[in-house]
């Protein structure tokens, strides 16, 4: 027994023995003072008990007759009490530590339930384990569902790329953001992006935790870009015939009708009449470069390499910039894929003879897997990619152009450039596979 | 020592009036159907409470009164001085402020043991510590 321990035991027997003797105010307040001086003590609440129930059997021992029990442990027992209470206010805080825990577990609810996304959990078959309030709007079933709702949800030609995806996360590795099309309660498609990852007990995974953030919204508009590009190209296509084919033989019966008047002309005149045909020639050659360039057919017939090669000429010629065209794209792409690449290509060289002022240009294509990987490097005077991208203006239009070519195709773009360094422009998009470029018309 | 309507109100100048104070609010507790753990909170708390006052304000009363908000009732306790003021109520109420020794006892001591607790003070004019304790 500590030295504080057993001169507290001493004062605690003899003041349970006054206050058994007689039940007031003034021994229940030295109660209340030994409590608090087993607190300053470090007397633990099981050695106060202690200390109670020792001095309790020392008092009944040392009583010459036998004490009525019933009376005397009631009053014995409101005498612990007094002096234990003083534990009460220093309990490790409990009161307040179930208060903060009470509130941060509230918050978290909060958040969970308040999120715009739908925020989920699985177990191990993937069976929805809980679902929030967005979850329920969104997809039309209740969190209270009997499962197994995930096979119901998903849209079919969906199900392995879930699937795969599952795999990876109950294998506890992560698994890259996906999109998936998942029906609703009532049969609508909804075009979700879903992140997850492992849930973990003990470095095991034991379910999936994600969020699927409804972005059919955000199809709607690639869909209508994509739309659009279509059109535009429709319409390029058209205006280049009507340039090449229209007006080229109208300018070969010009040629022609000039030729009769010739005839009829003087000497003197002969000089004018070839000044004029050369002119036409001119007008002849520039109708050629515009057909050309709204809408090269070279792309339709020969594809995507020999139209950047003769687009590279082109530019080249008309700026004096020493352009290459470098690799291949192992055959044909599919039409949408060299479209795109084609104009991407265009926009950048346009970029580059309107502000660059480089001496030479390298575009480059090379087959990654399933992707095809499009460069266009200069050695210009090159720009603050943020701060163009940023611009309201018509400058960053053309770096803007470039991206939305990208999107719709599910590609990637990645702008370098940083003023006195040079530009190059990285594309990455898909080369086949329905991935790539299944467009649904629209719903 | 007075009693205004059901209000008790104890002035604290020693000792022996903290005695006085526990007795009047263990009363008022047993009236109102504490039960022996709460009343020996209830007390616990007036010593507390009544201690500061001597400690920190030379004088002061302790005020207890019950409270009826429907559906529940309570007692509550009140330390009144009009001593110097605590100029920082949140330090305070930080274990490891007092002189208790950063047992937790003293005002955080009270504030864990009681329901409801609030503290206004007016450095140079006095401070207020009010706290309930709910019947369960």
């Amino acid at each position: 027994m500590k030295t504080g321990q057993r001169e507290l035991m001493s004062a605690y027997t003899s003041a349970l023995r006054t206050y058994l003797e007689k039940t007031d105010e003034a021994a229940l307040e030295v109660a209340y003072e030994l409590g608090r001086r087993g607190l300053s003590h470090e007397i633990s609440l099981i050695e106060m008990a202690t200390i109670h129930s020792d001095a309790l059997g020392q008092i009944v021992s040392s009583m010459p007759h036998f004490p009525d029990f019933s009376d005397m442990l009631k009053s014995s027992a409101k005498f612990l009490i007094e002096s234990l209470a003083p534990y009460e206010m220093t309990i490790s805080g409990y009161r307040e530590t179930n208060a903060a825990l009470q509130a941060s577990e509230e918050r978290y609810r909060e958040l969970f339930e308040n999120a715009n996304d739908i925020v989920f959990t699985t177990d191990f078959e993937g069976r929805l384990t809980s679902i929030n309030r967005a979850g329920e709007r969104l997809t039309g079933y209740r969190r209270d569902e009997p499962p197994p709702i995930p096979v119901k949800v998903l849209a079919l030609e969906y199900f392995e790329r879930a699937a795969r995806m599952f795999q990876e996360l109950i294998g506890g590795g992560n698994s890259e953001t996906q999109e998936l099309e998942i029906i609703t309660k009532d049969g609508h498609p909804l075009m979700v992006e879903v992140s997850a990852r492992p849930i973990l007990s003990d470095g095991k995974p034991v379910g999936v935790q994600g969020i699927a953030r409804d972005i059919s919204e955000r199809k709607r508009a690639e869909q209508a870009l994509h739309r659009l590009n279509e059109t535009l190209e429709e319409r390029a296509r058209h205006i280049a015939h009507e340039l090449h084919d229209e007006a080229s033989q109208l300018l070969v019966s010009v040629h022609i009708a000039i030729d009769g008047l010739a005839q009829s002309l003087p000497a003197s005149g002969q000089q004018t009449v070839a000044e004029i045909k050369q002119l036409i020639e001119q007008i002849e050659s520039e109708l050629r470069r515009l057909s050309h360039e709204l809408r090269p057919t070279i792309l339709d017939d020969l594809g995507l390499v020999p139209a950047l090669e003769f687009l590279a000429q082109g530019v080249s010629k008309r700026f004096g910039i020493r352009i290459t065209v470098e690799g291949d794209t192992g055959g044909r792409l599919p039409a949408q894929a060299e479209v795109a690449l084609y104009r991407i290509t265009q926009e950048a060289l346009n970029n580059i003879t309107r502000h660059s002022g480089a001496n030479h240009v390298a575009i480059r294509l090379q087959k990654e897997d399933n992707k095809i990987h499009l460069t266009v490097t200069d050695d210009g005077a090159g720009f603050d990619v943020q701060s163009v991208l940023g611009q309201k203006g018509r400058s960053g239009l053309g770096l803007i152009g470039i991206r939305e070519r990208v999107i719709p195709l599910r590609g990637e773009c990645i702008i370098n450039s940083s003023p006195g360094k040079g530009t190059e422009i990285s594309v990455l998009v898909p080369s086949e596979g329905k991935d790539a470029y299944t467009y649904p018309s629209g719903r | 020592m007075a009693v205004t309507g059901n209000e008790v109100r104890v002035l604290i100048k020693s000792d022996e009036d903290i005695l006085a104070a526990r007795q009047e609010g263990r009363e008022l507790g047993v009236r109102l159907g504490f039960g022996p753990s709460d009343l020996a909170v209830i007390a616990t708390s007036i010593s507390e409470l009544a201690r500061n006052l001597l400690l920190y304000a030379k004088n002061g009363s302790i005020i207890c009164w019950p409270i009826n908000k429907e559906p529940r009732k309570g007692i509550v306790i009140q330390a009144e001085d009009e001593g110097p003021g605590i100029p920082d109520v949140e330090a305070v109420l930080k274990d490891g402020y007092s002189t208790s020794g950063g047992l937790g006892l003293g005002l955080p001591g009270v504030r864990r043991m009681m329901d409801e607790f609030a503290i206004v003070s007016h450095p140079g004019r006095g401070t207020t510590v009010t706290a309930i304790k709910w019947k369960e």
